[in-house]
């Protein structure tokens, strides 16, 4: 395969998870499966894997050392190892899904009452990913150490740039920690609700 | 895989297919023009929304708005982007608006014209948009917010008294209620829309003489707003209220928790089963 075919396998995983965001856009934000909005929350979350793949791919060159490939082979090794690098986003894709089924069946006006529930059961998939890319990582021949350097540094860089595009502007050091007593109360609300 | 793949296919084309904007009638009640309004919403660009600008325009047709505004968090550019793209396309009205989000007061601004310093304090930061022209809105102020706003409960224009939040936390709607009791402003009600729920879910009836933003802002500071809350709840200015409640259609625009077709239902399911079979079959 030339390089360009390589590239444009690169560009079909980025669209894919792209896709599958822009899906979960349109059911939140419509409760049903709509062209112009799947395309909007497409565009709209492109930044995620985008930020993945870059912090990637300074991990991968970090990782590719003194190993000698070049040319298509490089851009054909680089191609495959980002297709199994986004396998690790599976745990996040069946954990979406089951927020899509919850979104279908609550009315527009609970919707928010999914927060607490989201903020409880995100450490599922984040866990999972890590524990998928720690195989992955001591796979490709490094050492335990080396894994968990490069799991840290891939989502320092990733979610870093995310969390920037995302909150633009907002984002300030305060907000930052502030969001998190925001959080704090969310979840202290839920619980009251609950009880 | 294929069959997983076909199926999002089917179920993007039915949730198009059902996807149509709701009837919008122009409504003239006392002599007032009513407009539809959502005063607290956030874009993807770049206020953690989840909607492009553009995006939420079109969204504001099919949810039956007639203006909204687009606040983001201590920018304007992208409200600037929606009001352009709506010019273009002859959309609904689009205000130029800002979130300040400082601690412990969220301000919204609307009608303004330049982005606001979040830096100032809240006296300042509100005589700021006065000075533009636009209307000061107590965003969600609950009771944790109450003490951020001791210094401008005289000067406040509205306050958010039909929140999201309102629908999931039963104690935090005579909060908001309490707070506009105090300040006397218009009473508000806004989506705060980051891409769950549904643009306009709270929205202000907005009773103006003139269909413009001009207009709107106008409005609002006479006071001249309903809003339908939790529980069927109204809340506004007296004659207002009386006037909406005995033409009744108000009453139906504000809710839009509106029941799905089949093709709906048929577009979540087909979409569920097949992104169940995407996940398990292909890797990303």
């Amino acid at each position: 395969m030339s390089i360009l075919k390589y590239t444009l396998l690169t560009v079909v995983i980025v669209l894919l998870l792209a896709f599958v965001l822009g899906c979960g856009v349109s059911l939140l934000a419509s409760g049903r499966l709509t062209l112009r909005l799947v395309v909007d929350g497409t565009l709209s979350f492109a930044f995620v894997p985008l930020c993945e793949l870059i912090a990637y791919a300074i991990v991968y060159r970090l990782q590719l050392g003194t190993r000698q490939i070049v040319g298509p082979a490089r851009a054909g090794h680089y191609a495959e190892a980002v297709d199994r690098y986004f396998a690790g986003n599976t745990p996040w894709l069946w954990w979406m899904l089951a927020l899509m089924t919850a979104t279908a069946i609550l009315p527009a006006r609970r919707l928010g009452s999914l927060l607490a529930p989201i903020l409880f059961t995100a450490p599922i998939p984040i866990a999972l990913s890590v524990r998928f890319d720690w195989r992955l990582f001591r796979h490709d021949g490094r050492s335990s150490g080396q894994a968990v350097f490069d799991i840290i540094l891939q989502r320092a860089i990733a979610w870093s740039l995310a969390t920037a595009y995302f909150l633009g502007v907002a984002l300030t050091t305060r907000d930052f920690f502030y969001t998190f007593v925001e959080m704090g109360q969310e979840i202290r609300s839920w619980v009251g609700t609950m009880l | 895989m294929r069959v997983g793949a076909g199926l999002v296919v089917m179920a993007i084309v039915a949730g198009t297919f059902a996807d149509r904007p709701r009837p919008r009638e122009e409504i003239t009640l006392g002599g007032y023009r009513v407009l539809a309004a959502d005063f607290h919403t956030h874009s993807s660009t770049w206020s953690d929304g989840s909607v492009t600008p553009w995006g939420m325009v079109i969204d504001a047709r099919y949810q039956g708005l007639d203006a909204i505004a687009i606040t983001g968090h201590r920018q304007t550019l992208d409200a600037k982007w929606g009001r352009w793209f709506s010019e273009k396309i002859g959309g609904p009205i689009v205000l130029v608006g800002e979130e300040l989000p400082e601690i412990p007061h969220h301000v919204v601004a609307v009608g303004i014209h330049t982005t606001v310093d979040s830096a100032l304090p809240v006296r300042e930061q509100i005589d700021d948009i006065h000075r533009q022209g636009g209307i000061a809105i107590a965003a969600h102020p609950g009771k944790f917010f109450w003490p951020g706003f001791a210094p401008v409960m005289t000067t406040l224009d509205g306050t958010e008294v039909c929140h999201p939040a309102t629908f999931d936390y039963p104690q935090f709607r005579p909060e908001l209620e309490e707070f506009n009791r105090r300040t006397g402003a218009a009473a508000i009600g806004s989506s705060d829309f980051h891409g769950p729920g549904r643009l306009g879910m709270c929205r202000t009836f907005v009773f103006v003489r003139e269909v413009s933003a001009a207009g709107i802002l106008e409005a609002i500071r006479a006071k001249r707003t309903v809003v339908y809350g939790r529980d069927e709840q109204v809340y506004g200015d007296p004659e207002m209220v009386r006037l909406a409640d005995a033409d009744g259609r108000l009453r139906q625009r504000a809710n839009t928790d509106y029941p799905m077709s089949v093709l709906d239902r048929l577009s979540q399911l087909l979409g569920i089963v097949g992104f169940a079979l995407l996940v398990r079959g292909v890797r990303l």
